[in-house]
């Protein structure tokens, strides 16, 4: 259990950035409502991400799941970034 | 979600809550009584100073009381917080010049209507010193700590609803009272962890935001803003007042004017005010609102002082979502949008998790007790932190307000006096809690704890009425109840910490006579 502690809390935070990057670009409000809803999320969302690495079997598990969904969302954050 | 997910949510859930338990009790126990700081503060300073009515002299008058004869850095900044409900006096926080120790400013207490100067320096500490408690722990980076342990307990509360989740609404309103110990605290634990489950998730999140909103604010500068920090804090509505010294002496400002136009337009008087570049032409003034009757913040502007020109303004007619959102949360943390009532209500459902945070350890230790494998010095160490996280702070506490009451007005140094007096009653209860006689039987141990507190809450209330029992018939004559509130507060603390106490005692005598009977058919083979 204590290995997937690591996951959850480095692995969660970072996606849970990564995924809020995302939210920031996709919603169609003004700059100081996205932050807001940003932030308002951003917890949440690393929590659930604890959540789902304590629920995994194993560190690799966790690690796996992580990477997975950290991937994709890293992908969107470049582009939106470049463009 | 399948059963060995919640299987693995209930291990983590278990040994995590029992970690972070300690640090989440302080969390809610200084909260709780941080609720009322503005009172306890009162009834800390009130009783040594002198109430006096008449006309409010007005912020030009306090002013010149604040800098006179003193060598204030005008560069700097000068703060005044106004009298209202929650302190009679001026508060007033004057950069001194050149000033090499710390405080680097003077603080004051002014009376509104002789204009007279009734205090200087930092004194009244206890109120301040719990509620730093709260969100710090006293300590440097103390802040992040707390965080990271919120982080943890709202993790607690999505998987507690997880492994609870089946159950939630059938067993409600489940309490097996007479039935195994077990069942009691398990039926405690999910009937107020699911009462105050609306209530936690708010804390956890607004909480979880105040400390450690620092990571995402990187992270966005960082990618977003590509560095440019300054950006980011602008468009998050932090507008930073920093005017230009033009070396060009003003005589005199009319500042209780422009407060009467600012209350007139929000039709509400200003609460703080903070006055960069006094005496400069460049002098700026801020003005902030502090409305209690409703979620949103009123206003927080800023006006040139020489010609009354708008430097900043973020009012309901020119909002910005993250500063009425934080400010929105700040109140519904803090309970301050309404009546006293509510915060009454915070006080229940902040007490109601302390009791969540202590049944989920016995509930652990219960389990774990029975398993016999399971190290026997971990199950020691596990009884041993919650008896000092939660009956060492409750001591601790008492004693403190005690100190609060027993210290004389003219002690210089009372505030670290207080802080210490707190922090060496929890090291000698630290020490009292590991003696073999004391960790024999741990359940009399918080029994006595909670006498003590009692007992030190008492003689406060003793040692009030008998040193101060002139200044309370004068407050009292003013029509000033809040000092008399705490100290009722105080006495019904007693009583409930006594009557909890007897019950715990009584428990705790029912299991050695248990236990000695069963000792004996033992010793009979």
């Amino acid at each position: 259990m204590w290995s997937k502690t690591f996951i959850a809390i480095v692995g969660g935070c970072l996606l849970s950035i990564s995924l809020m990057l995302n939210l920031n670009f996709m919603i169609p409000f003004k700059i100081d409502t996205r932050l807001f809803i940003g932030l308002l999320f951003s917890f949440p969302m690393w929590v659930a991400l604890m959540v789902w690495c304590y629920a995994s079997e194993t560190f690799k598990q966790a690690f796996k799941r992580c990477t997975l969904l950290f991937i994709p969302s890293a992908m969107f954050n470049a582009l939106f970034l470049l463009n | 979600m399948n059963k060995e997910s919640i299987k693995r949510l209930t291990l983590a859930h278990g040994w995590l809550g029992l970690v972070f338990s300690g640090l989440l009790f302080i969390i809610f126990f200084a909260g709780s009584i941080a609720l009322f700081r503005q009172e306890i503060t009162l009834w800390s300073m009130q009783p040594h100073f002198p109430v006096t009515s008449g006309e409010n002299i007005g912020v030009n008058k306090v002013l010149k009381t604040a800098l006179a004869d003193r060598d204030y850095d005008a560069n700097e900044h000068i703060t005044l917080i106004l009298p209202s409900t929650d302190s009679h006096y001026y508060k007033a926080y004057v950069d001194i010049k050149d000033r090499e120790k710390e405080p680097h400013y003077d603080e004051l207490l002014i009376d509104p209507v002789t204009g007279k100067i009734v205090s200087e320096g930092y004194k009244f500490d206890l109120a301040d010193f719990i509620y730093r408690l709260h969100y710090n722990l006293n300590i440097p980076s103390g802040k992040y700590v707390l965080g990271f342990v919120t982080l943890f307990f709202l993790f607690a509360l999505i998987s507690g609803i997880f492994i609870h989740a089946r159950k939630l609404v059938s067993n409600f309103f489940q309490y097996r009272g007479e039935k195994h110990k077990r069942s009691q605290l398990l039926d405690m634990h999910n009937v107020v962890g699911v009462i105050s489950l609306p209530f936690t998730i708010m804390y956890a999140i607004s909480g979880l935001i105040f400390n450690l909103v620092i990571i995402y604010q990187v992270a966005f500068a960082l990618t977003v803003y590509k560095g440019d920090g300054e950006a980011l804090l602008k468009d998050a509505g932090f507008t930073v007042i920093a005017p230009e010294w033009l070396d060009k002496p003003v005589d005199h400002v009319d500042i209780d004017k422009l407060i009467a136009k600012v209350s007139d337009e929000y039709q509400v008087a200003p609460r703080m005010l903070t006055i960069y570049n006094y005496g400069d032409e460049s002098a700026v003034i801020q003005l902030r609102s502090q409305d209690t009757s409703e979620l949103t913040t009123t206003y927080n502007v800023a006006y040139s002082l020489v010609d009354e020109r708008v430097i900043m303004k973020s009012d309901n007619d020119h909002p910005n979502s993250l500063t009425i959102g934080t400010g929105v949360l700040r109140k519904l943390h803090y309970g301050n949008y309404a009546s006293i009532d509510l915060r009454f209500i915070y006080l229940l459902l902040g007490f109601g998790v302390c009791g969540l945070i202590i049944t989920g350890n016995l509930l652990w230790l219960e389990k774990r007790e029975k398993m016999r494998n399971f190290s026997a010095r971990t199950l020691s160490i596990a009884r041993y932190f919650t008896v000092l996280s939660s009956a060492g702070i409750i001591v601790s506490t008492s004693i403190a307000f005690l100190c609060e009451r027993l210290m004389p007005v003219t002690w210089l140094d009372r505030v670290e006096l207080l802080a210490q007096t707190f922090w060496l009653s929890l090291a000698a209860l630290a020490i009292i809690y590991v003696l073999p006689k004391v960790r024999a039987n741990y359940r009399q141990a918080l029994a006595v704890s909670l006498y003590v507190s009692a007992a030190m809450l008492l003689l406060t209330l003793l040692v009030s009425l008998s040193a101060l029992s002139q200044p309370l018939i004068d407050l009292f004559m003013v029509g000033s109840y809040a000092v008399f509130a705490v100290d009722l507060s105080l006495f019904i603390s007693a009583l409930l910490l006594t009557k909890v106490g007897h019950i715990i005692m009584k428990k705790s005598s029912q299991v050695a006579v248990k236990a000695q009977e069963d000792l004996i058919p033992t010793m009979n083979k």
